[in-house]
């Protein structure tokens, strides 16, 4: 079969999303099929151009192609008469994000207009048989805006073979972009408070020079540089397994995120308990406060608690990995099964 | 070519007379040219061969396989109801002959859906109808309604592309037509062009204004500046040809008696007379205020006619050659008619080069032959536009569909990446 997967492309932006649809397209061929990426330039801003970026999605006409499977908005209003949408999130800044004031598109005419725009695009666009969500966060935010069904397909990891338990070397790992989103800078805090043979590793890519400088000045502030340990850059795939895998847990506090993520299931893979807080979305399907990590309140002093209980207690540590590790592989995300209900 | 052209094409209508020289003239360079009349019913005036605009079928027929529709407008909505109608229902190029159309609109006011009038006077001039309605009603329609609503706009926003007779009103053609917009002098051919003759009224000085007389051509203006100068009034004849309203002429008369100055007032005027009328004038009176005409035609005739004439350096009229006509100040009306009356009394060889300087430049400029070049151009170029309209209209649709209330910011971030498609130039 010929799968064109759709997906957007925010120039010099990468993260769990790239990943899903450059390993889905692997995963595609592996099986025989002939696939190839799709990625549609795709700026929230300024505001008043997202129509017309919707309309170029729209406009577009995909020849030779027998299956499309379009991830994220605007590339799922693509027309094409055998459709998979997987849908990793709407443009959210259209939803929830817009009810909590956390949008761009601002209260004023325009902004209303282009928000609606947004919902009676997806109304249409997302009203089809073959809608999956990549986690129970993204299908609710579907059905109470939308009114509309989907069915949960969670990603797979990309390399489970990676991730395994090497063993404790006495720190906390926290991966993946990093931003304001993510919130590394409450861990920072956090250390503050935490006893001296507590130990933060903080390794992934900064979203912009100012992301990792602030972080690096608030280190030096706190007189953190001895215990926390900042490796800004993108990191090759067997040094960042490398450090969940001999980690004591790992840390991950995004605001809302609305799947899983692949840091919480990579660490999962790996055995290792998460540390995470009760606002950060889809990962708590996965991460149970003292069953399979620890669940705080988004605040320093809750999660220097936190940390000095991984830090301290040994058996805790081990019960909430291999928890983590059981509940995970009970939600049998593997690639077999998603390419067969993505090509359904 | 298979060209359909929708004008009035009564013989009254000015705009007809020059649809059907530019008609006839691509007609000559081989193209296939269907006309229909778009005035009301009248009869036996529309062309020999010519189509009812009320014949649906006819024109149906006709427009099937045509590679141009063109409609020549202007303000008068009984000679227009039919473009109009046709306009929405088999888009095409739309001739601009008047950059205000507010009694067209009105005229369309009458028998128009009121949900649909309300829309497009928000939509073009940003005012409710009763505010429309008001100004109408106060006797000074055209001062104000051409600042505040001279609803050109209304009709070159449904043109596939545009054709206008002078710049002087293009911001607001341009800023409205979705297609090309193109400039061509007007093509205009005087019935009956005699070669001036020569003054026998030896220090006398005959002036002639024609048309329709009404206080937009400044006869008062005319009969105050030649009063004002004792020499001017001893010298100049001043004939007014042509329909007059009967308060207005009273006013003139008072005026004309006053101030001690030879005034005749011709009254309607034939083809005939009017050629001899211009042929025996030493200076034509061209003046407009305000002047809301794409082009004139009593000035083309002018200077066709080789004579010299006095314009207001405003609208159209200020596009023209400087040294083809004199220009008086909008601002200083009066004061400027004395000096131009005066420099040209004083001096026939300035009325004679004047005079020929214009009719050289009309016989080029206002040729069918040069008009018909410039709309088969424009054709072309609204033939190369189409996969673009297209594109914008398909994309409309689909914003539309998904509850687009019109919102200019969001419009220009569709439609801006689109101009790098337009062909240049887009005023010609």
């Amino acid at each position: 079969m010929r799968v064109l997967v759709a997906n957007n492309m925010a120039p010099f932006i990468r993260g769990g999303a790239e990943e899903l649809a450059d390993e889905l397209v692997r995963q595609l061929r592996a099986r025989g099929h002939d696939a190839e990426l799709l990625r549609l330039p795709f700026a929230h801003e300024p505001a008043e151009g997202i129509p017309a970026q919707m309309l170029l999605a729209r406009r577009l006409v995909l020849e030779n192609v027998d299956r499309l499977i379009a991830l994220k908005f605007p590339a799922y209003l693509i027309p094409h008469p055998s459709t998979s949408i997987w849908l990793l999130h709407q443009f959210r800044q259209a939803y929830d994000l817009f009810d909590a004031g956390q949008s761009n598109l601002r209260e004023d005419a325009t902004g209303l207009e282009v928000r609606d725009i947004v919902r009676r695009a997806d109304d249409e666009a997302l009203a089809r048989p073959r809608v999956f969500t990549n986690s129970s966060v993204t299908q609710d935010r579907l059905k109470r805006y939308n009114g509309l069904p989907s069915e949960v397909l969670l990603p797979p990891l990309n390399d489970p073979e990676r991730f395994e338990d090497l063993g404790d070397e006495g720190y906390v790992f926290a991966g993946g972009r990093i931003n304001d989103h993510k919130r590394q800078s409450l861990l920072i805090e956090a250390m503050a408070s935490t006893p001296p043979q507590t130990r933060l590793v903080i390794a992934g890519p900064a979203d912009s020079a100012a992301d990792a400088d602030r972080l690096r000045s608030r280190i030096a502030e706190l007189g953190l540089e001895s215990r926390v340990t900042l490796d800004v850059r993108f990191l090759p795939r067997d040094v960042y397994a490398d450090y969940v895998n001999r980690s004591s847990a790992v840390a991950y506090l995004p605001f809302d995120e609305d799947s899983l993520g692949y840091v919480t299931m990579e660490a999962a893979q790996a055995g290792k308990p998460v540390i995470t807080t009760t606002d950060s979305g889809g990962l708590l399907q996965l991460v149970q406060h003292g069953k399979t990590g620890w669940v705080v309140p988004p605040d320093p002093a809750e999660l220097a608690s936190a940390l000095r209980s991984v830090a301290t207690d040994e058996p805790a540590r081990k019960t909430r990995g291999a928890a983590i590790r059981k509940r995970w592989l009970s939600f049998d995300a593997n690639w077999d099964r998603t390419i067969e209900r993505l090509l359904a | 070519m298979k060209i359909v052209i929708h004008s009035p094409l009564v013989p009254e209508s000015a705009i007809g007379a020059a649809a059907t020289l530019v008609g006839d003239e691509l007609a000559r360079l081989g193209h296939h040219v269907v006309y229909v009349d778009s005035a009301e019913r009248h009869g036996s005036s529309a062309r020999e061969g010519a189509l009812s605009w009320g014949d649906v079928a006819g024109v149906e027929l006709a427009h099937q396989g045509a590679d141009a529709i063109v409609y020549h407008v202007g303000n008068h909505f009984p000679y227009h109801q039919g473009g109009l109608w046709w306009l929405d229902r088999a888009p095409g190029i739309v001739v601009v002959h008047d950059y205000f159309l507010g009694h067209l609109f009105y005229g369309w006011m009458q028998q128009a859906d009121p949900e649909e009038i309300e829309l497009a006077l928000r939509t073009f001039a940003g005012i409710g109808r009763a505010e429309f309605e008001s100004m109408a009603a106060q006797g000074r329609f055209l001062e104000e309604a051409s600042a505040r609503a001279p609803m050109v706009e209304w009709v070159v926003a449904r043109a596939t592309g545009v054709a206008v007779h002078s710049a002087w009103g293009l911001d607001r053609v341009t800023a409205w037509a979705p297609g090309p917009v193109r400039r061509i002098s007007l093509a205009y051919d005087p019935k009956q062009v005699r070669s001036p003759s020569p003054s026998k009224r030896p220090g006398r000085i005959r002036l002639l204004t024609f048309g329709h007389i009404n206080p937009n051509k400044l006869a008062h203006e005319v009969i105050e500046a030649i009063g004002s100068d004792l020499d001017l009034a001893a010298r100049i004849e001043y004939r007014l040809g042509g329909p007059i309203d009967d308060a207005y002429r009273r006013e003139l008369e008072r005026r004309s008696s006053e101030l001690g100055i030879s005034v005749t007032f011709l009254g309607p005027v034939t083809d005939d007379e009017l050629a001899r009328e211009i042929a025996d004038a030493d200076v034509v009176s061209c003046l407009r205020w305000p002047a809301l005409e794409s082009a004139s035609a009593s000035a083309i005739e002018a200077f066709k006619s080789g004579k010299a004439t006095m314009v207001v350096d405003v609208g159209f009229y200020a596009e023209l050659p400087s040294d083809i006509v004199v220009k008086v100040s909008p601002g200083s009306i009066r004061d400027d008619l004395v000096l131009a009356l005066t420099a040209l009394a004083d001096s026939a060889a300035l009325r004679r080069e004047l005079g020929e300087r214009a009719r050289d430049f009309a016989d080029y400029e206002f040729s069918d032959r040069y008009y018909a070049q410039q709309l088969v151009e424009l054709i072309h170029t609204v033939r190369a536009w189409a996969p673009v309209r297209s594109t914008i209209s398909d994309a409309a649709s689909a914003l539309v569909a998904w509850g687009y209330r019109g919102d200019p910011r969001i419009a220009e971030r569709l439609t801006g990446p689109l101009a790098i498609f337009t062909p240049a130039p887009a005023a010609g």
